[in-house]
């Protein structure tokens, strides 16, 4: 067991290690491995600039952003007793966006010096849209999982809908605001970086911290609590934890969909389902995904690029759909 | 030393009251176990002790706290549950789910210790699943998973264990086998078990004390005899049943008892029995709704017995006594009344022969006739004969039939 773990953890860091190389070996410039090393010593030159002021902030800021998303996903999925949930399918990146939209119309934003401000009502949007999620979808003190993704998805629709209309009426606005509902990581710098640094790393090591309480949540809230765990807390602070994390990920890089949902998935299928594994391992396979998901948009259309997150959606949204499927079958 | 102690407990929800007035102690060490009809509060009780039911009133103490004021973790390392169904969306090992039985004992920086996987490793014993260490929580047998989540709840070395319907599921043994278990841990290592269950004989064979509700309302707390009377259980269960000791542990056994299978009554059958050669006949006959009559039984004969339960009328003597003229013409009054005569395979003696001889009586020679294993009669006579003679008179009759086809 613990040799397969060892085995486990080993090849995803290394895989997650080969995809920062590619991130950084391609892109709009292709540039190689030995003039990565090269730029390394040599100030000034232009592969340095476009190693060190675009490049790796956008890579590392990829890998940060992944993994907090994964993380939240697999927190999510273990609060809710429900594998198809993520914090884009409880509509809390749409929740985090609008939060994010209504600071830049109101130019509340601009009280608080940088992306911060932008970042906190962010979080305040991904936190009333999991509250109101939340009550919709509980009928009757149960927590049905058709309801609840029919809720997600109801609101995300109607938060569309509703930063459509903030976008119509603010024309003058409508650049910056169409950037979060396509997210993407092309605005990297060093500021973004240090902000998902301070963060979404704390929030995601707390997290993981409660993989006990989640594990047992994962038997129902009642049973959590017969076997000890404050349950009204400890979800309390796991989903202001996430908010935290997605209101900081929308802030910086818009709505990136579905690396929470997937990542966890794919560690569940080699890892197994305890949650000590889970999160470290969904940390590691989110950065991995969104790093590669950013690369392949770089690559594709190159000089211009798709934005992560429709890579992101364009690739697990049939992934999606085989969960679906999957778990409609008799033994689940 | 009062283990539990339950204070005019009152729970509500909304308009309507599920437990009104309860009030209880438990003692340590004894196998509780509440019983009552569907929707009588029986889980609520067991929910409000562990404070998962909001109460409207009244209070619930553990060791002399109020369980509401333990936190959540206090409250786990004395208390543990075992639900009715155990279902999970993620599929954990077994081991798991044991060692989930150990966090109230775990500091969430420390993890577990060497004592956590001991404690693990004994409960996984003394429930029998061991074997299932590595097996995966969603891929075992409903009797297996309950075991586990049995060795989940003692792991936490609790004080209490409450078992909501721990064996409705299971197969029989198992269902012995984890109430053997708690048995044994009540009885040597003074473990309190409180268990809702639904079998009434379980209940008796296990419990010290049996606690029945009734519509939120404790009607009678007591040892299971004083408790599951005949009278207790038609009352607070509305259907009759028969209550005898069990020849296993000398405890109340329960037999429901069914209305029969039947719409309409049919013919007025007559047996003529004794010894309990009729007894398999009145069942089926009883149950297909004949209406039945029998000849003279002496007092605790086994035919009479069966009479007795289904509480048909009856010609008495007393034990070993011959019988009197006056049964043997209040015999001929049935017979006579009766659309048909079903002789059973009995024993006769000169003490029962009247039953016998009866028939022979001329106002019955038009009668139907059913004579049952005839051909063994011979075997069955100690009466000089007689009975061979009767029989062999009755076969030549017209209206006489071997055997008894009416099903």
């Amino acid at each position: 067991m613990v040799k397969k773990q060892g085995i486990l953890y080993l090849a995803a860091i290394s895989l997650l290690f080969f995809s920062l190389l590619l991130a950084m070996r391609f892109g709009a410039v292709n540039i190689s491995i030995g003039e990565i090393w090269q730029a390394l010593g040599q100030e000034g030159s232009k592969f340095q600039l476009i190693f060190y002021q675009i490049r790796l902030p956008r890579v590392i800021l990829g890998a940060i952003m992944g993994a907090g998303l994964a993380m939240t996903g697999a927190v999510m999925q273990g609060i809710f007793q429900n594998p198809l949930v993520d914090s884009y399918t409880l509509g809390m990146s749409s929740g985090a966006s609008l939060g994010a939209v209504l600071a830049i119309i109101t130019g509340v934003s601009s009280l608080i010096p940088g992306i911060s401000g932008l970042s906190f009502f962010a979080f305040l949007g991904a936190l009333a849209t999991l509250a109101l999620v939340y009550a919709l979808g509980n009928t009757k003190g149960k927590l049905a999982s058709s309801t609840l993704l029919l809720a997600g998805i109801v609101v995300s629709y109607f938060i569309a809908a509703l930063i459509s209309v903030l976008m119509l009426l603010n024309k003058n606005k409508i650049d910056k605001i169409v950037f979060w509902n396509m997210g993407s990581l092309a605005a990297a710098n060093w500021n973004k970086v240090l902000l998902a640094a301070i963060v979404i790393v704390p929030c995601s090591f707390l997290l993981y911290y409660f993989w006990r309480e989640l594990n047992m949540l994962s038997f129902g809230e009642e049973a959590a609590k017969n076997l000890g765990v404050n349950t009204t807390k400890a979800k309390a602070v796991l989903l202001v934890l996430s908010a935290l994390i997605v209101g900081t990920v929308v802030a910086i890089g818009g709505t990136i969909g579905f690396v929470g949902l997937i990542a966890p998935h794919i560690v569940r299928y080699f890892a197994g389902v305890h949650n000590k594994q889970v999160l470290f391992l969904s940390a590691i396979t989110g950065a991995t995904v969104l790093v590669l998901a950013d690369t392949l948009g770089r690559v594709l259309v190159r000089p211009a690029e798709i934005p992560a997150g429709v890579m992101t959606s364009v690739i697990a949204g049939p992934f999606f759909i085989y969960l679906l499927r999957k778990q409609k079958s008799p033994n689940s | 030393m009062t283990e539990v102690q339950i204070e005019k407990l009152k729970v509500s929800f909304g308009p309507r009251t599920v437990l009104q007035e309860v009030s209880l102690s438990i003692e340590k060490g004894r196998f509780i176990t509440i019983v009552g009809p569907n929707g009588c509060g029986k889980t609520t009780l067991l929910r409000s002790i562990t404070a998962a039911v909001k109460k409207t009133s009244g209070a619930v103490y553990l060791q002399g706290t109020e369980v509401e004021q333990l936190v959540q973790r206090e409250r786990a390392k004395h208390l543990a549950v075992v639900p009715q169904n155990t279902d999970v969306a993620y599929e954990f090992s077994c081991y798991d789910v044991v060692m989930m039985g150990r966090y109230a004992h775990i500091k969430r920086w420390q993890g577990e210790q060497e004592k956590d996987r001991e404690m693990v490793e004994i409960a996984m014993a003394q429930t029998n699943v061991a074997y299932l260490r590595d097996r995966k929580f969603t891929e075992i047998s409903g009797g297996e998973r309950q075991r586990v989540i049995l060795a989940q709840a003692l792991a936490g070395e609790p004080s209490v264990v409450l078992l909501d319907e721990p064996v409705s599921n299971l197969d029989p043994q198992y269902q012995i086998e984890i109430l053997d278990t708690m048995k044994m841990l009540s009885v040597e290592k003074s473990l309190t078990v409180i268990s809702v269950l639904h079998d009434l004989n379980l209940a008796a064979m296990y419990s010290d004390e049996i606690i029945m509700l009734q519509a939120g309302k404790v009607v009678r707390v007591g040892t299971p005899e004083a408790v599951l009377t005949k009278e207790n259980i038609e009352r607070v269960f509305a259907t009759e049943v028969l209550v005898s000791p069990s020849p296993v542990m000398n405890r109340p056994h329960i037999y429901a008892k069914s209305k029969g299978f039947f719409q309409e009554e049919k013919e007025k059958l007559h047996l003529i029995c004794g010894g309990g050669s009729g007894t398999p006949y009145l069942h089926q006959l009883f149950h297909r709704g004949y209406q039945l009559s029998v000849c003279v039984l002496n007092e605790g004969d086994l035919d009479w017995q069966t009479l007795k339960e289904f509480g048909l009328p009856m010609l008495e003597e007393k034990p070993f006594a011959p019988i009197s003229p006056e049964s043997y013409q209040a015999h001929l009054k049935l017979l006579e009344a009766a659309d048909a005569i079903v002789v059973c395979p009995s024993y006769f003696s000169p003490a029962n022969l009247p039953n016998l001889t009866i028939l022979l009586e001329p106002i019955l020679a038009e009668k139907k006739i059913y004579l049952l294993a005839g051909e063994t009669c011979a075997d069955r006579d100690f009466a000089d004969g007689e009975v061979t003679r009767i029989y062999q008179i009755l076969n030549k009759r017209p209206t006489c039939e071997q055997g008894l086809r009416l099903w």
